[in-house]
């Protein structure tokens, strides 16, 4: 037999349970349509946001240091120190390669963080865009988008990034390399990153137009009068 | 059994697997405002998994509903459907939604800043997104080519059949109908969308020819004002034989006296997953089946070559194979229109070309023409498409895109394009 204490407990929790569904019931027909708000480290808005955030910089620093281009170039180049006993300290085979490959890939990090850092201190835009340029004159122009940008009011601004950023990369050297830390050697490795990087603007800059040569190989030849002349029934 | 699971969940685990899951609510969202845009425009999400089964049919229903909501608010509606490539998903990290987003809200902009305040509601644009799972693998994900290709096929499977039926059952369910319904399919998004519409449409045509009532003029079945096949990674096969059904029964696609497109398929001239991974790709599948040589009507050759059936048409192409390595819109031989880029001066068509739209992108004029004796006479329009426009496969949603789709569903046409075979 249930006290009366216990029925109004009843009662009440069962008014409870019915002003919580109610509750939620009416939270779910008002809920407000949910916004569809894209992260700011979204490659789409890293390449077409105006102005860049801390967080997008960052971003785009730690984007940089995991590439393909950054591990197999890494690669590509340790397996031609060894070749060519840059380090001969260090040793041959596997733990010479591997050494090498370590040196190598700290280069490539310390170069991606000092055009980082230049480029958030002299608030450079780090990303390098297609140019508006014509013809061979591209060439200029997609070199030039290493030293120089576009400013807001016309006419460029100087970019610093890339010569600091080729600069750390080599002279970090000094500090592991026993054989060819040396000044000249690391200005060597200067100059040589500083030829990658115009290697790899002007490839993305003619990206398009050597993959469309590319692609032609592949496509049937006929076009679409010849094939007209040789349709079953004329239109 | 165990080492083959074992070392499957350790490579997804290295290499970082994207998951099976529904990535957005079921509600309808909002693209929320952006730097020139002050308005929200509302977005639909509707999600297929790995086996193209839908992942919620609340998600369906309600966007389906705020599509019903909008025509009955607005004077003229856009609604645009996008279903996304290869490497791309419904999360909000995937690039095509946030180029989407973008792309409604130039739509948007274009729309209220155009239409001088014709237009009876405040948002006359809505778009869905359809997502499958065309981003399978974090690294490396230019393996997944065969894996995505095949869950494309999947995706265009009986619940996005059901799906796009119902939103054009909502938004056009008459082909007088003002409202404007354009369904965009990328890469392999596009191979879903052609795999599901293509059936469709065959259906219906063959229906209404065979109805005693048809005597010529619109058909009345559900249809999109316009379907673009935007860097559309498929074999042409199943294009090749839609183009024939159209050719077969003389289907025209007019607004007015003017033609308009049923299917825009356009490929970028840089779109090297297109041009050279899919001849690649699809010859590494040849493997798997047999094309056969077709006869040309030359008896000596055909009885050296063996060939039976009707003869090449085109005669140009003699081998099914070219059908099978190469994307529609990578076969010259099947163009019937092309773009010319007139930098800052206004480009002309060819003499006795015909020109369809014109419009400026970025800095650049642009014309379309259609080419006066091409093979393909049918309403699925086929061209390659300038670099200018779209530089490669991916990076489609650039104002230069924007613009030219915008050119093309905008442009203006007497009353709304009817089918109709004759």
């Amino acid at each position: 037999m249930r006290t009366t204490f216990e029925r109004r407990i009843g009662f009440a929790s069962a008014l409870l349970v019915a002003l919580v569904h109610s509750g939620i019931a009416y939270a779910q027909n008002v809920t407000p349509a949910p916004a569809i708000d894209i992260p700011p480290c979204n490659d789409y808005r890293i390449t077409n946001d105006e102005d860049l955030t801390a967080k997008q910089r960052a971003c785009i620093w730690g984007g940089n240091l995991l590439t393909p281009g950054a591990v197999f170039g890494a690669g590509f180049s340790s397996a031609y120190g060894l070749l060519t006993k840059e380090e001969p300290a260090w040793g041959q085979g596997a733990a010479g390669y591997a050494r090498l490959y370590g040196a190598r890939y700290a280069q490539g990090v310390t170069k991606a963080t000092g055009e980082y850092l230049t480029a958030w201190a002299f608030k450079e835009d780090p990303r390098r865009k297609p140019t508006n340029c014509i013809a061979w004159n591209r060439t200029v122009c997609a070199a030039r988008s290493l030293f120089a940008q576009p400013k807001d009011g016309g006419g460029y601004r100087p970019v610093f990034s890339t010569v600091a950023g080729a600069a750390a990369g080599g002279f970090i050297g000094m500090s592991f390399y026993p054989n060819t830390g040396t000044v000249t050697e690391s200005l060597s490795r200067t100059g040589t990153s500083l030829a990658t990087s115009l290697l790899s603007v002007e490839l993305t800059e003619f990206q398009p137009d050597i993959l469309h040569l590319v692609g032609r190989l592949f496509a049937p030849k006929s076009t679409a009068k010849e094939a007209f002349a040789t349709a079953k029934e004329k239109p | 059994m165990k080492l083959l699971l074992c070392t499957t969940a350790a490579v997804c685990f290295l290499t970082g697997c994207y998951p099976v899951k529904q990535y957005q609510s079921n509600l309808v969202g909002l693209v929320p405002p952006g730097p020139k845009v002050n308005h929200t425009v509302p977005l639909g999400f509707v999600e297929f998994d790995d086996n193209g089964q839908i992942f919620s049919r609340a998600q369906l229903d309600n966007t389906v509903a705020e599509i019903g909501k909008l025509r009955q608010d607005c004077a003229d509606p856009y609604v645009i459907v996008f279903i996304h490539g290869w490497k791309n998903n419904a999360d909000n990290n995937s690039n095509n939604v946030a180029g989407f987003e973008q792309f409604l809200r130039d739509f948007y902009t274009d729309v209220t800043e155009n239409d001088g305040g014709k237009s009876s509601c405040a948002v006359p644009v809505m778009g869905v997104y359809i997502g499958w799972r065309g981003a399978r693998i974090k690294v490396a994900a230019n393996f997944s080519y065969w894996n995505g290709s095949a869950a494309a096929v999947r995706a265009g499977g009986l619940d996005l059949e059901e799906a796009l039926f119902r939103i054009m059952c909502t938004a056009r369910p008459t082909q007088t109908e003002k409202t404007n319904l354009v369904l965009i399919g990328h890469s392999f998004g596009g191979r879903a969308l052609e795999r599901v519409m293509t059936p469709y449409l065959e259906t219906q045509i063959l229906d209404e020819l065979r109805s005693a009532n048809y005597r010529g003029g619109a058909m009345r079945f559900p249809l999109p004002t316009l379907t673009v096949l935007l860097n559309e990674a498929a074999p042409a096969t199943d294009a090749k034989q839609f183009l024939d059904f159209l050719k077969h029964h003389n289907v025209t696609y007019r607004a007015g006296e003017r033609s308009v497109p049923l299917f825009l398929s356009i490929t970028s001239d840089g779109d090297w997953a297109n041009h050279i991974f899919l001849p690649i790709g699809q010859a590494a599948a040849r493997m798997q089946l047999k094309t056969r040589v077709y006869c040309t009507g030359n008896a000596e050759a055909d009885r050296k070559s063996g060939c039976s059936g009707d003869p090449a048409d085109p005669g140009v192409i003699t081998n099914q194979s070219t059908y099978f390595t190469h994307s529609t819109a990578s076969i010259p031989a099947l163009y019937n229109h092309y773009f010319v880029k007139g930098g800052a001066d206004l480009p002309e068509c060819q003499q006795h070309d015909t020109e369809i739209v014109k419009w400026k992108a970025a800095k650049d004029n642009y014309v379309f023409c259609e080419t006066a004796g091409a093979w393909n006479q049918t309403p699925y329009w086929v061209s390659s498409m300038p670099i200018s426009i779209v530089p490669d496969h991916s990076d489609i949603f650039r104002p230069e895109l924007s613009q030219t789709l915008i050119s093309f569903i905008r442009q203006p046409r007497e009353g709304q394009p009817v089918i109709q075979a004759h």
